[in-house]
This record gives structure tokens, sequence and C-alpha cells, in this order.
């Protein structure tokens, strides 16, 4: 197999004819789409993915058209398919990076059952997870890449993959989709970077009016990612909550507490059943839980930094 | 007579064979792997293929061992919950000498067609005396079917056979509690009682199931009275399976027992056509108990898994064809079309 970005010219046919086959390990995805945006997409934010144009067996076959209207001529339609089935709206196609990132969430979301998965952003520093669980809106995004941009590596933005045997995370880094107010914040923090001469990933153009509003998607760079085929215990869980009238204010939690809000925000708990529990339990007796009110991510980062 | 080789470049072939379970070869191709998930997917066979495969793990590529394990451990989890279910209902409704129907009675019942099969929701049976007091048992017990609009309150009670499903406030698990197989103004009609006199009871558990003949008649009227085409295969393959157990001659003197020899005769021949052995003596023999002719080849076409993309349009018009069937055996056309026309209405008001 070859990376993405080595694959360049037949990456448009590819994914116009049989697919393009993208390791996203533990995934193998298949995904085909007419567009030829998707392929400069892949190449800005999945360069060193490996893939292939032969065919293989996929966890997952994605495909993304054009709706078939009289739309298109005006305004083009495209919606996302898993295996043949239409999960999604449709979108305008200048969405096509979104409905993808998006449409990947859900299929592992309703399909991976292989280990204990949770809606949560995983970081880690010195081989030790930070899990960072939150609904929507909380700035977990947001506080995932701003630690990102300081020295932690990127397990995932969206899915702490936890394995039911050791209670060890593994990584899943793909690109961080930034919502409304927190794409200036990132895109300040990048511009510092800049100016001092440090890569510090892409950031794409922005998304307006998708259903969350302004979106856009950023990749830390190849650097700051977990390595792959790596597992890291999990030590730290953080309950995130943008509070302007607060600086920081850490809030220790008891594991029981904490138990049952990773289970809150687990997608399979019920479906792996008493597996999953013993994890859980597992995973809050051997870390520390806090609730987080913040407003000054510094004044955050050198808590965590002093060992909090 | 021998079958036909198999030919490993047709998908639909090779799922149909590893559903019958009559050829152990699986070098397929990478793209036909992909197609055979994606029917397993498209038909709600794919737990079934699970069964089936996950013994030979060596032999099957990677990730549709992934895939497979997935769909098993679906399995396994709505199994858990049928149980725990059932475990509640049987309180709720231990009065009425309920009895189990379909999913929900092959999972306790372990019949052939059971393992690794997914289930939507459970069905149960009562006599028609009992539902109201049935009914209000159920709320206690927190499964809730109330909010629906009064037209279709009225639609279930005045002209179904079963009563608005019911949903499990904490679980979400569906119930459809029925009083008959049957509409109340369906074209085929018999007495009920028949069924229930024949129910052999469970020890462990409050509920009864059907005698395992009328199991299998009941799944051929379903198939006709849904009108789902969409899910004929793992119908038809429930049907094959369950009429395995008994004989062709019992299943044919209480199909005419109930009234029910045409929907029966022309499962049977669908049924044995796709997963049985192919031999012209059986097919020939169902083919005579059949009046009118009947065209097996438009059955065929409805019951294909369904296609997003490049459906020909044959099969499309078999589908919608067979889909307007099942709606007018349920109820006559008096009744049928100023039902469809208010569901056209409200559904243009909603959109």
């Amino acid at each position: 197999m070859l990376t993405i970005a080595s694959t360049q010219d037949a990456l448009v046919s590819a994914l116009a004819a049989q697919g393009l086959f993208i390791e996203i390990p533990p995934f193998l995805v298949r995904v085909r789409s007419p567009l030829a945006s998707f392929a400069t997409f892949l190449l800005q934010h999945y360069p060193h993915h490996l893939c292939s144009v032969e065919p293989q067996v996929a966890s997952f076959d994605i495909e993304i058209k054009y709706e078939n209207s009289w739309r298109r001529l005006i305004k083009p339609q495209i919606r996302f398919y898993q295996s043949e089935s239409a999960p999604f709206y449709s979108m305008p196609s200048t969405h096509l990076p979104i409905l993808w990132e998006w449409g990947l969430n859900y299929c592992i979301a309703s399909k991976f059952h292989g280990c204990l998965t949770l809606h949560a952003a995983v970081v880690a520093k010195g081989g030790q997870a930070m899990v960072i669980p939150a609904p929507p809106g909380s700035g977990k995004s947001t506080f995932c890449a701003l630690l990102c941009l300081h020295g932690w590596h990127l397990l995932s933005d969206e899915f702490a993959m936890i394995d039911l045997t050791s209670g060890e995370v593994s990584p899943l880094p793909r690109p961080i989709s930034l919502k409304n107010e927190s794409i200036e914040v990132v895109k300040t923090s990048l511009q510092q970077g800049q100016k001092a001469g440090v890569c510090q990933g892409i950031l794409s153009s922005e998304f307006c009016g998708t259903s969350k509003g302004r979106v856009a998607l950023y990749s830390p760079p190849v650097s700051s990612h977990a390595p792959q085929g790596k597992t890291y215990p999990i030590k730290r869980v953080i309950f995130p909550r943008f509070t302007p009238q607060q600086a920081c204010r850490f809030e220790a939690m008891s594991p029981a507490q904490c138990l049952m809000l990773l289970a809150d925000n687990s997608f399979n708990f019920a479906i792996l059943g008493q597996q999953a529990f013993s994890c859980l339990a597992d995973i809050v007796a051997q870390s520390r839980a806090y609730q987080l009110d913040y407003s000054d991510f510094s004044c955050v980062l050198a808590e965590l930094e002093g060992g909090i | 007579m021998t079958p036909l080789p198999l030919d490993h470049t047709n998908a639909t072939q090779c799922f149909l064979a590893l559903l019958r379970q009559d050829d152990g070869d699986l070098s397929f191709s990478a793209s036909v792997w992909n197609q055979i998930l994606l029917l397993g997917e498209r038909t709600q066979l794919i737990g079934v293929l699970a069964e089936y495969l996950l013994p030979f793990k060596a032999r099957l590529p990677e990730r549709a061992i992934q895939r497979l394990d997935w769909a098993q451990q679906m399995v396994r989890h709505q199994q858990q919950s049928v149980n725990m279910a059932l475990q509640q209902l049987g309180e709720a409704l231990a009065p009425y000498s309920p009895m189990l129907l379909k999913g929900a009675a092959y999972h306790v019942a372990n019949t052939r067609n059971a393992s690794g099969r997914m289930m939507s929701d459970i069905d149960v049976l009562i006599p028609k005396q009992d539902l109201e007091r049935a009914e209000r048992s159920l709320w206690l017990h927190g499964w809730d079917n109330r909010g629906k609009s009064a037209y279709d309150e009225q639609y279930y009670r005045a002209w179904m056979h079963e009563l608005p499903p019911f949903v499990h406030k904490k679980t979400g698990i569906v119930l459809d509690l029925h009083h008959h197989w049957l509409p109340n103004d369906c074209r085929w009609q018999f007495d009920i009682e028949r069924v229930r006199s024949r129910a052999q009871p469970l020890a462990d558990m409050a509920f009864s199931l059907p005698d395992p003949i009328d199991l299998c008649l009941h799944a051929c009227a379903h198939l006709w009275l849904g009108g789902e085409g969409d899910k004929g295969w793992r119908d038809l393959r429930d049907i094959f399976l369950l009429s395995q157990a008994v004989t062709s001659e019992q299943l044919f003197l209480r199909a005419s027992e109930l009234n029910l020899i045409q929907p029966f005769a022309r499962t049977h021949l669908l049924a044995n056509q796709l997963f049985g052995e192919i031999s012209s003596d059986s097919q020939a023999s169902t083919q005579s108990r059949l009046q009118p002719r009947f065209d097996k080849g438009w059955a065929l076409k409805a019951m294909l898994p369904p296609s997003q993309f490049n459906q020909p349009w044959d099969v499309t018009w078999a589908k919608l064809s067979f889909y307007c069937r099942g709606h007018l055996l349920r109820m006559p056309l008096s009744l049928l079309l100023p039902h469809l026309l208010r569901k056209a209405i409200t559904r243009q008001r909603h959109t």
C-alpha cells in the first residue's frame, strides 16, 4: 500500500470508479465519490494514510454522491451513503469534507463494537492518556486543539477507543472539527506559531451554514499525532465546560460519578454489557477525574502540567 | 438434480449459497466479499451470516471477520434485551394467556432460523376480549402506546389485528399486541381460537408458543399481508427452515383448515426455489395447487434485496405492486382508498 500523497494522480479516477480503499486503523474504508474536490481534501488532511486503488474487503462502504435532481444545475447537493443507506439529509456540495467527517463518525459510532467507544477527545503526554468526554457545545474540540498546539499528542477528537481487556486507549487521529468562535481561537494560535516559524498543522477554509453553524477542520501536524499501534493507559478524565466568569477551576469527582458520566457518553456501553462496565470500573479506579470550568486556557495548561 | 456450479463472480449467487450452507468454498474476491457483506446488511441477514461463517475464521478476510463480529455482538445484545423484556412482559400479561409470535417465538423456541436473526420488535397475541385490560396493565408496566392521532387510533382499533405499537419507556423496545394474525377486514379469515387451542405452554415463562406448523403458516400469511418485499429473503429463509421441521403434507392440510392455502402454497414455492433442493417433482405438485396461476418471476423480483442505486425498473415495479397487493389483502378497496388518500394528504402537510 502507498500513502495518499504518493497515489496523487490515481486518486480522482479511483474515487469515481471502484473506490479508494483507505487505512484508518482499525478500519479500512472504501469510499467512492464523483467529486474531484474530495481528492484535494484527502491530499491536504489525510496525506500520510495508507491507501489502495485495488479492491480490498472494507470495514465501511461509503459513497458520497450528487442528489439526482434539477437543483444540481443551480445549487448542487450531495448525500452520504453507508452500505447504500443514507443516515443524513443532503448538504451543499461545497460541504463535502464535513459530510465525510461526520459520516465516518456516524459509521464508527453506530457500527463499531470491537472496543468500548466513548464520545470524547483523547490526548496524551508522557505515555499517559487524558480523556475529555463532553456533550456538544462544551468546548471539547477547542480544548483538544489547544492542547495539541501545546505539546500534547492527539489520539482523537471524537472517540475514545478503549480495549475491553487492557483498558488502554488507542489512537484514531483525524481532523478536529472546530465550530463557530473556536475557529478564531485556533487561528490566532496558529498565526503566532507561523510568526515563530513553526508548522502547527492545517486549518481548512470555513464551511458556513451547517447544522452546527460555522465549521472548520483543523489537522495537527503528523509529528503531534500519537503513533499508530501504541496504546495508552487512561490516567485523567476531564469534563470541561467553557464558563466566561471562571478563569480555571478543577473540581475533583468521585469514581462512581465519573463512571456514570462515562457510561452516558458511551456509544456501545449497553451493547457490550457487563464487559464494558468492568472495563470502566477499572478505568475510574486508576485515574483522577475532574469537572473543569474554564475561560483562561493558559491557566488550565499550567495546572495540567503541574500534575493535577 | 445436481446444482449448477457456483459462479464466484456473482455475489448474489454466492450470498445465497452461503445462506444455504451448501458450499464450503470461501475463496471470493475482495469486491465479491464487499457485495456479500452489503447484501447481508441490506437483507438484515448479516447476523445469520456471522453465525455460519465465524467458526471458519481462518478462511475469512480480516475485515470480513471484523464486520461479522460487530453484527454478532449486535444480535447477542438484541437477544439479551428481548429476554429481559419478555420477563417484564410476562408480569404485565400473565393473566391473559399471552402467546409469542414471529421473531420472539423463534428465539424462545430456538427454531433453526433463530440463530443470528435480528429482531425489530416483539409480537404477542392475546384474546380479543382481554385487549383493553391488557393495554392498561402494559401502561402500568412502562409500555406506552398513547399520543397517536385520533385517526391512527381508529385505524388500529377498528381495522387492524393489533393495537397501536407500544414502546417501553426505558429500553425503547417495541411491542405489538395482537388479537389475531389477520386484520379485521382481511380477505382471508379463520377463527383464531383454532391456533390458540394448539398452543404449547412454556414451563418457565408466562407465554405459550404456537404449534410449529402454525408458526410457519403465520410467517407465510405475514409475508403477503405486510407487502414488504425488501425483507423477502429473510422471511423466505424463516419459512423454509420452519417448514423443514414439519412435513409438507401437514402444512398443506393445516393451511386448508385455516383458509391459507393460497399464501402458503405460493410462499412454499418461493422459499424452496431460493433455499431448498430444487426438485422438479415437488415444484410441480405445489404449482398444481395454485389457482389461479401464480407469477413466480414477479414475486421473486419483489423479494430481491433493495438496492438504492441501479435498481432495474421491473424490480421497482414488482416491489410496488407487491406492496399494493399487501394493502389490498388487508382491507377492501372501499376502506383502502380513503385510507391511502388520507395518509397521502397528512404526509403532504408534514413536509
